[in-house]
């Protein structure tokens, strides 16, 4: 088993006018929560992307759980993008099955229990959903497989304060303790509680790389309030 | 996998074709039967009741063949760009399958479509002529022209074989255009429909433009005349020859088909291998 479950080095990404990823060096651990934190536009979307093979790196190298980004790596990650993804003409009940193909990892039992939780309608189609019951129904099926690395593209942007709380404890209770959970945000203080780790993006570079046990005990500050010191305007 | 995504493809777009079908051959149904009736009224209830109907059904079967034919282009379009290239392409290449798997996903399904389209086409059209004596009449006429055909040119199957051969690399051929043309668009940042309709047009401009200076290369080598008089010469009859003439011709076709939908299965292949960027 891989120590790392992502490794790149002096990764790059750029596109027409902007350097979204500046070559960085980068290992992520089993075990752990990681946050991965920077402001709007800093390249958080690009390297998560990256690690899913959704967009091809311009140099450097990059191996995500043991591989580069391809069949071998898409059977151990579980990425919930920032955008609707699902497949609207279908049903809930019919993205699990979707899901249960495709994926040998998936636990159905676990989706419909947290669907029920939710108290959403497994017979309702995604197209008739609103945009947070849509963002809880794909939360729902990428913590519904049992992945060594969760990838969350900003899982708590567009729901409620109340949803915030059930879409943070269900990361919490469901990942895979020998995998690792990447949560992207710039809402720091929501997500802050849960993180063992935590790693500052900046303008495509990585500005911080530390766990918040250690910033907290060498900079007496909270996460966020580190995070709105290093980032200000 | 292959086979879960073909499942899944045709779960996405039976909802769309079998209707579609369903339409045609009810529309040529009506059409028949309006066409066919008659009755002993005055002419004015005969323009309202028969004629005006007959007329509006009659349009209404020619737009639907029509349709037929631009909705399956437009879907095949609409799927790859949707399903790949747009935002559930975020879950498809998530997925643990390989680019080219995507790809024969869509395009096996398309072809489905595409010889079922040309079916539906067909069966419209004998429901449209169909009546008591139509069809025994066409089935002597098929019959005979078979019987004539086996007696005169034992090997005439082997051109129903290149020709059914031609409609399936045709159409993936024109598939893979259309695919290829896509993946090409999408590797600008702006305007990708606008790219991939310029991609299109440009691939098309070189297929003429080759097929052209292969034609002419052709005609121009040393005794071409003299070689096709003595690839003919030792048929025994003129049908022989004739059907050696029309098997060279389609057998050509066909490798000129296979050549252009290997080389757009290459462009797909590499880009969606190498520069898979989504937005």
């Amino acid at each position: 088993m891989e120590e790392y479950l992502i490794s790149c080095r002096d990764l790059g990404k750029s596109f027409p006018g902007c350097r979204a990823l500046n070559g960085i060096n980068l290992e992520l651990p089993r075990g752990r929560i990681i946050g991965l934190l920077g402001p709007n536009g800093s390249g958080k979307s690009t390297f998560l992307k990256l690690c899913n093979g959704l967009l091809t790196p311009d140099r450097g190298e990059l191996l995500v759980c043991g591989s580069r980004p391809g069949v071998e790596s898409k059977k151990h990650v579980s990425y919930l993008p920032e955008r609707s993804y699902l497949n609207d003409w279908m049903t809930v009940e019919q993205m699990i099955g979707f899901f249960k193909d495709f994926y040998a990892d998936f636990e159905e039992a676990r989706a419909y229990d947290m669907l029920a939780r939710l108290a959403v309608d497994p017979a309702k189609r995604m197209k008739t959903m609103s945009k947070g019951t849509k963002e809880k129904v794909q939360l729902i099926l990428v913590m519904s497989r049992r992945a060594q690395l969760y990838l969350l593209d900003e899982p708590i942007g567009g729901v409620d304060p109340a949803a915030r709380d059930f879409i943070l404890s269900t990361i919490i209770t469901n990942y895979n303790p020998e995998g690792s959970v990447v949560i992207s945000t710039h809402l720091i203080a929501d997500v802050e509680n849960i993180l063992d780790d935590v790693i500052f993006i900046n303008s495509g570079n990585i500005v911080l790389c530390d766990s918040v046990e250690n910033i907290r005990a060498k900079q007496d500050k909270s996460v966020d309030m580190l995070f709105r010191e290093v980032f200000r305007c | 996998m292959l086979r879960k995504l073909i499942k899944y493809e045709f779960q996405a777009t039976a909802r769309y074709f079998l209707p579609m079908y369903l339409l045609l051959l009810v529309f040529a149904g009506l059409t028949h039967l309006l066409i066919s009736v008659s009755f002993s009224v005055n002419e004015t209830l005969r323009t309202f009741l028969v004629e005006i109907p007959s007329a509006v059904m009659s349009f209404a079967y020619v737009a639907g063949l029509v349709g037929v034919f631009v909705i399956t282009v437009l879907l095949v379009v609409a799927r790859f760009y949707k399903n790949l290239l747009g935002n559930e392409g975020y879950l498809s290449f998530t997925l643990p399958v390989t680019p080219m798997q995507h790809v024969w996903g869509k395009l096996i399904p398309a072809l489905v479509w595409g010889i079922a389209g040309y079916t539906v086409m067909i069966l419209s059209i004998v429901i449209l002529a169909m009546d008591a004596n139509t069809i025994p009449y066409f089935a002597q006429v098929f019959g005979s022209l078979g019987e004539a055909m086996m007696r005169e040119a034992p090997h005439s199957w082997i051109l129903f074989l290149l020709l059914l051969l031609l409609l399936i690399v045709g159409i993936l051929h024109a598939y893979l255009e259309i695919y290829a043309a896509i993946v090409v668009g999408c590797q600008v940042k702006k305007l990708r429909i606008l790219a991939g309709f310029g991609a299109y047009v440009g691939f098309s401009m070189v297929e003429q433009l080759l097929m052209s200076i292969g034609l002419t290369a052709l005609v121009m080598l040393p005794d071409f005349p003299a070689n096709v008089y003595n690839l003919f010469r030792y048929m025994q009859t003129a049908e022989d020859a004739a059907y050696m003439v029309l098997e060279v011709m389609v057998g050509c076709l066909l490798l000129m088909n296979i050549v252009f939908a290997a080389a757009y299965y290459i462009v797909v292949w590499q880009l969606l291998r190498k520069r898979l960027n989504l937005e």
